[in-house]
């Protein structure tokens, strides 16, 4: 059964199980992202039950169109709130929830590098690669046009894995600031 | 470039988490990962919280979380039958308890009389020097009852006929105290016995020739002439006469210094990943490019996105720099917005190297701190 079709079973009869299985999807995602922020197992283990809690109070809350990115924006703001609990620093949230959910599901754009694009169609991508400082061209290309992983552009770079991890997310933000400047032209 | 999808679900994690997947396989799962920014900050979270067991987490998790009935009757019986585990175990325990307090009774009491027939000087030799070695009945008899010792006393004017046969029934009796041990305080015994010779070793002095090291370990700084001293135990050590080979190791994270000592003669190297370097002064962590220039590379890639709501970001960054160069332990100083802090995380790591610290002759884990300004260009 699709996230959809759970959700609407959901909103019309209230039932916690849906939730529950919705929410079991995503377990994993929902733990490492608490392990990304708090840096800890125990606590990260705590703080999904926390969440799948707060979620059983606010899914009546909102109008929520697409679970998994809410379930997202929820469980990013919730760490963020921790750590700020345990800095007494400023707020420092993603967005209103709210604004979020609608956000990402009706402006999350795929980056264009990482949308089922031809090779041959998308002109400006393949000019806007080869702009790119020698080391992001060569791990983008290895990447994405010969399908290596990250493991396999480490050895071939003589690199280590999380420096290519950086390489290719550097790359394709410029990327997306060639191809925004194309667009503008 | 279209390749087959890999879904970023709790198993294909699982599989890429420890290694299951092949190449293929993974750069169809990273590919997706690169598409679901939830995916790839999970994977970030698992990726550097070391030790995690990912199966069993989520299994706790959905355990806690679960609604279903079935689950909480499972729950239930399973709390049950532990309750009733601990209180077996419980049991067994404070009988096994008992036996140990009435072992021990039983000891004490065959130590007293033990104490008491020292006075008998002839029977008293025996006691003494062999008090329980024997497990048998008929032997403990024998020590009891010593020959030797029976015409001594016979002879030796000593104990009258009466002691004689006091000592005789005693020995019996002891032999009967004896009789009743189980094999269990016999083992206790033999076991105390044991750690009486052990401690006695430990508490010789050690004059004898000094320890021999063999294989390889690590030296530090009190090698002298092929002898080195360990600080902590302040025992002496030695190279043996023959073969003492010790090998260069470098790990992963951190580098050490490792003294390859030739048979007969030693010889210092000082290793770091694959280059031989000379020890410096004292020197702050730096890029090994220069700090002039690692500007400037900041400079050209903080860049904000065209669509960004702001002109300009400042974001001020601390990390640390380990041994080894490597970049690690982010911290956003002034709060600033997690998308461009993690923009400036990813310039940081992707960046050049960076030249550890060295303090007293050693590279050391070291903070930094960077202010970096994002701008539209």
């Amino acid at each position: 059964m699709s996230d959809k079709k759970l959700l609407d079973l959901l909103k019309k009869t209230g039932n916690p199980e849906f939730l529950g299985e919705l929410f079991s999807r995503y377990t994993h995602l929902v733990f490492g992202l608490c392990l990304k922020y708090l840096k800890n197992e125990e606590k990260s283990k705590d703080t999904v039950i926390d969440i799948y809690e707060k979620l059983q109070n606010e899914i009546g809350k909102h109008d929520v169109d697409n679970f998994k990115s809410w379930l997202y924006v929820v469980t990013k703001n919730y760490c963020l709130m921790e750590l700020r609990k345990a800095k007494k620093n400023g707020t420092l949230y993603v967005g209103n929830e709210f604004e979020m959910d609608h956000f990402m599901e009706n402006k999350a754009e795929l980056h264009p590098i990482d949308k089922e694009v031809s090779v041959n169609t998308d002109k400006a991508l393949l000019d806007c690669i080869e702009k790119l400082k020698e080391q992001q061209k060569r791990s983008i290309k290895l990447f994405y046009f010969e399908n290596k992983c990250y493991r396999e552009i480490a050895e071939i770079e003589k690199e280590e894995e999380k420096k290519i991890k950086s390489r290719i997310q550097n790359g394709k933000r410029n990327l997306k600031i060639c191809m925004e400047k194309k667009n503008d032209q | 470039m279209t390749n087959k999808k890999l879904h970023t679900n709790t198993e294909n994690f699982r599989r890429y988490l420890k290694n299951e997947m092949t190449r293929k396989e993974r750069n169809a799962f990273e590919k997706e990962i690169q598409r679901d920014p939830f995916a790839r900050e999970a994977l970030e979270g698992f990726e550097s919280v070391g030790g995690i067991n990912f199966e069993n987490d989520l299994q706790q998790i959905n355990e806690r979380i679960s609604p279903k009935q079935k689950r909480s009757k499972t729950t239930y019986w399973a709390a049950a039958a532990s309750i009733l585990l601990i209180i077996t175990a419980g049991v067994i325990w404070m009988q096994l308890s008992d036996q140990f307090k009435s072992a021990e009774v039983a000891e004490n009491k065959i130590i007293e009389k033990n104490e008491t027939l020292t006075e008998k000087d002839e029977v008293q030799d025996n006691l003494i020097e062999e008090p329980f070695v024997d497990k048998t009945n008929e032997e403990q008899a024998k020590i009891a009852v010593n020959e030797n010792q029976q015409n001594r006393i016979k002879e030796g004017k000593g104990l009258p006929e009466k002691e004689i046969s006091d000592e005789k029934s005693t020995a019996k009796s002891i032999q009967e105290e004896i009789k009743p041990v189980s094999p269990m305080l016999e083992e206790t015994i033999a076991q105390t016995e044991k750690k009486l010779n052990v401690e006695s070793v430990i508490e010789a002095p050690q004059k004898s020739s000094p320890i021999q090291v063999r294989g390889a370990s690590r030296a530090d700084k009190n090698w002298v002439d092929g002898v080195a001293f360990n600080n902590q135990q302040k025992k002496e050590l030695s190279t043996s006469d023959s073969n003492v080979a010790k090998e260069l190791r470098v790990t992963n994270e951190t580098m050490r210094e490792e003294t390859m000592i030739d048979t007969g003669r030693q010889v210092g190297r000082k290793v770091t990943t694959n280059l031989v370097q000379k020890i410096k002064k004292d020197k702050k962590a730096q890029p090994l490019i220069g700090m002039e220039a690692y500007e400037k590379y900041l400079d050209e890639e903080a860049i904000l996105p065209g669509d960004y709501n702001k002109n300009k970001v400042r974001v001020k960054i601390k990390f640390t720099i380990t041994e080894a160069g490597h970049t690690i332990n982010f911290k956003n100083l002034n709060n600033a917005n997690t998308f461009v802090f993690e923009l400036a995380t990813e310039i940081i790591n992707e960046g050049p190297k960076w030249q550890a610290e060295i303090s007293n002759g050693k590279m050391i884990n070291s903070e930094k701190l960077l202010r970096i300004t994002f701008q539209k260009k």
